[in-house]
């Protein structure tokens, strides 16, 4: 389903040229919930972002159901990911001006239907009673279930999430897990970056980087860094 | 959440709405700004007319400085008895003026008779003077003093010798002239003066039909190093050949110079404060896109294109320009209207709302500062969105 093939990013910065991504290959199945895991700085983010259309590489090319997604104009790969992707950030980035309602519907603006789907997807991460609240009058667990719901609005084939559960406790963090594996139970695939051995625990696979570079592959439920 | 129903969301306007409201202190710091832009450059530009009509107001009445006299006017005896010794027809006065493009270089022109004239037991020096004549197109305000048939208008020596005084009833040369008033003291010849009109000047001396001398102020506002006097004697020439004139050097000079004064002035500080303005105002505008940064990255990540970024930032932009210059524009046109007439007091009557400077304000503000939003935003929306992203 999605290839990145050689994938390189540098940064320059005042100490010289910093490779986030070193020649990275990396193939990911439909329908499965992979994990990347790595210290800080180890290019978990910049793959992410990259394998999302968010980040041209410096090199290398990532494959998207045989499309080359930096082959297409910037245009063309927003349409690719408001149809085809869902993003899940740590810092939820919803609009903090929209309602909890608003928020979900930013997907579907102006499309038949987009209300009753954001009505079932809160009814299903159980904030019904949230729907016209703005994003600071909710959790942080609340939040990041309606950054999941957003996410899924347009019903996707992947879902990316960037640390989603580093700001929640243990119990809002399953819950996000949960959700995302009931995701990928539906057909979605997901690509998960984490710090922690709780979301990869239920990740079919999980990836090791370290200085943009792949270290280790362990399938199943990774429970240690290597 | 089951009654939902529904309906059109995240329209534009709504999104722009929804956004102020909930940034309500930076919205309104915001509209503060360019109001208060606005409102300082629709005050400083009403004041500055005010200023520009009120040295005008001022120069003009330094008093005429030009003198246009018959061309065989011997002026050694000019200048010992104040008065021409030749005449001139009047009707050169209507050709004068008919002639093409005049008031570009002479205005208010006041056609007189001066005659030396016995009176009592001495002399006096008697005035016919004609209504000034200026541009139609100019709505200029006549000057001097309005003078009825049959009255005459003493100077104050003159009035003193004869022990006149408004209201009695003058005879000169069988001609009886009512006095209208004693004029205060000038200082100077004018003191000696009997102000009567042209026409009763005309009947008084028997000079019907004639004048010598026009009076006028020069248009070119030249000072002295720059010549005047030579091309006003060349326009004079083409125009009115019968004609000769002379300046009042001194008094055109310091006219000229405080009009340049004053121009240079508001040459330099207007496009200043105008740029300084714009600068503001684009200022404003640029903050509020930087601090949107990573929402441009959010609207990129959820597949938005660029076109509606940047449609978002300027509807703001344009609300928030255009509410700006409406306010600006009545702060600061209240602001000229209460200081104005303090500053101005010759033509404080003058000072009146500049109907144009809205339009100006509610095109250029919001323009300056969509135009301000639109850069940042485009340059913002054009790039990856994990770079405004990693900004938050």
């Amino acid at each position: 389903m999605l290839i990145a093939q050689n994938l390189s990013k540098h940064y320059p910065s005042a100490q010289g040229w910093i490779k986030s991504l070193d020649e990275m290959d990396l193939e990911v199945k439909a329908g499965e919930f992979l994990a990347i895991r790595g210290h800080s700085g180890s290019g978990k983010t910049t793959l992410l972002l990259t394998l999302g259309a968010m980040l041209r590489p410096s090199s290398g090319r990532v494959v998207f159901e045989g499309q080359d997604m930096y082959q297409c104009s910037s245009q063309q790969r927003a349409a690719w990911r408001a149809e085809q992707i869902g993003f899940v950030f740590q810092m939820f980035h919803l609009m903090p001006y929209l309602s909890v309602l608003d928020n979900l519907c930013l997907h579907g603006r102006a499309k038949a239907g987009s209300t009753q789907r954001a009505d079932t997807l809160l009814d299903t991460l159980n904030l019904k009673h949230r729907v016209n609240h703005l994003p600071h009058q909710l959790s942080a667990g609340e939040r990041q279930r309606v950054a999941m719901a957003r996410a899924m609005m347009a019903s996707p084939k992947l879902i990316l999430a960037d640390e989603p559960t580093g700001n929640l406790d243990p119990r809002h963090a399953t819950e996000v897990c949960e959700h995302l594996r009931k995701f990928r139970d539906s057909g979605g695939t997901v690509i998960l970056v984490t710090h922690g051995e709780l979301a990869s625990s239920f990740a079919d696979r999980t990836i090791f980087l370290e200085q943009g570079r792949l270290l280790e592959t362990v399938e199943g439920h990774a429970q240690t860094a290597p | 959440m089951g009654g939902t129903q529904e309906k059109p969301r995240n329209l534009m306007l709504g999104l722009i709405f929804k956004e102020m409201w909930f940034r309500k202190m930076q919205a309104l710091l915001c509209l503060c700004g360019l109001a208060a832009v606005v409102s300082l450059m629709t005050a400083y530009l009403t004041t500055e007319k005010a200023a520009d009509r009120e040295t005008k107001r001022i120069t003009r009445d330094l008093g005429f400085n030009l003198r246009i006299l018959p061309k065989e006017t011997d002026m050694d005896l000019y200048w010992f008895q104040g008065f021409s010794d030749q005449t001139m027809p009047q009707s050169l006065v209507e050709k004068l003026t008919q002639s093409e493009g005049v008031f570009m270089t002479y205005n208010h022109l006041m056609a007189s008779l001066r005659q030396k004239i016995s009176l009592g037991n001495g002399s006096a020096i008697l005035v016919g003077v004609a209504p000034t004549v200026t541009s139609a197109d100019k709505k200029k305000r006549p000057m001097g003093f309005s003078l009825e048939p049959g009255t005459a208008h003493l100077g104050y020596q003159l009035g003193l010798r004869l022990g006149l005084k408004a209201g009695d009833i003058l005879q000169v040369k069988g001609l009886s002239l009512k006095v209208a008033r004693v004029m205060v003291e000038y200082g100077n010849e004018e003191d000696v003066f009997l102000y009567t009109t042209l026409q009763d000047a005309q009947t008084v001396t028997g000079l019907e039909g004639q004048i010598n001398e026009i009076k006028a102020i020069d248009c070119l506002c030249l000072t002295a190093d720059q010549d005047p006097v030579s091309i006003l004697r060349a326009e004079l020439e083409k125009r009115l050949p019968e004609a000769k004139v002379i300046q009042d050097r001194v008094q055109a000079d310091a006219r000229a110079r405080q009009r340049q004064m004053v121009e240079k002035k508001f040459s330099f500080l207007s496009p200043f404060l105008m740029v300084a303005g714009a600068v503001w105002v684009a200022v404003f505008a640029m903050l509020n896109v930087r601090e949107r940064r990573s929402e441009i990255g959010i609207w990129r990540a959820l597949g938005k294109s660029g076109g509606m970024v940047a449609t978002l930032f300027l509807g703001k932009a344009l609300l928030l320009g255009g509410v700006g210059a409406l306010m600006g524009f009545a702060v600061g046109n209240q602001l000229a209207q209460a200081v104005g007439p303090e500053i101005f007091q010759i033509t404080a009557k003058a000072i009146q709302t500049e109907w144009s400077y809205l339009f100006w304000a509610l095109v250029w503000t919001p323009l300056l500062s969509a135009m301000a939003a639109f850069i940042p935003a485009m340059i913002a929306a054009s790039q990856d969105p994990a770079y405004s992203l990693r900004e938050s």
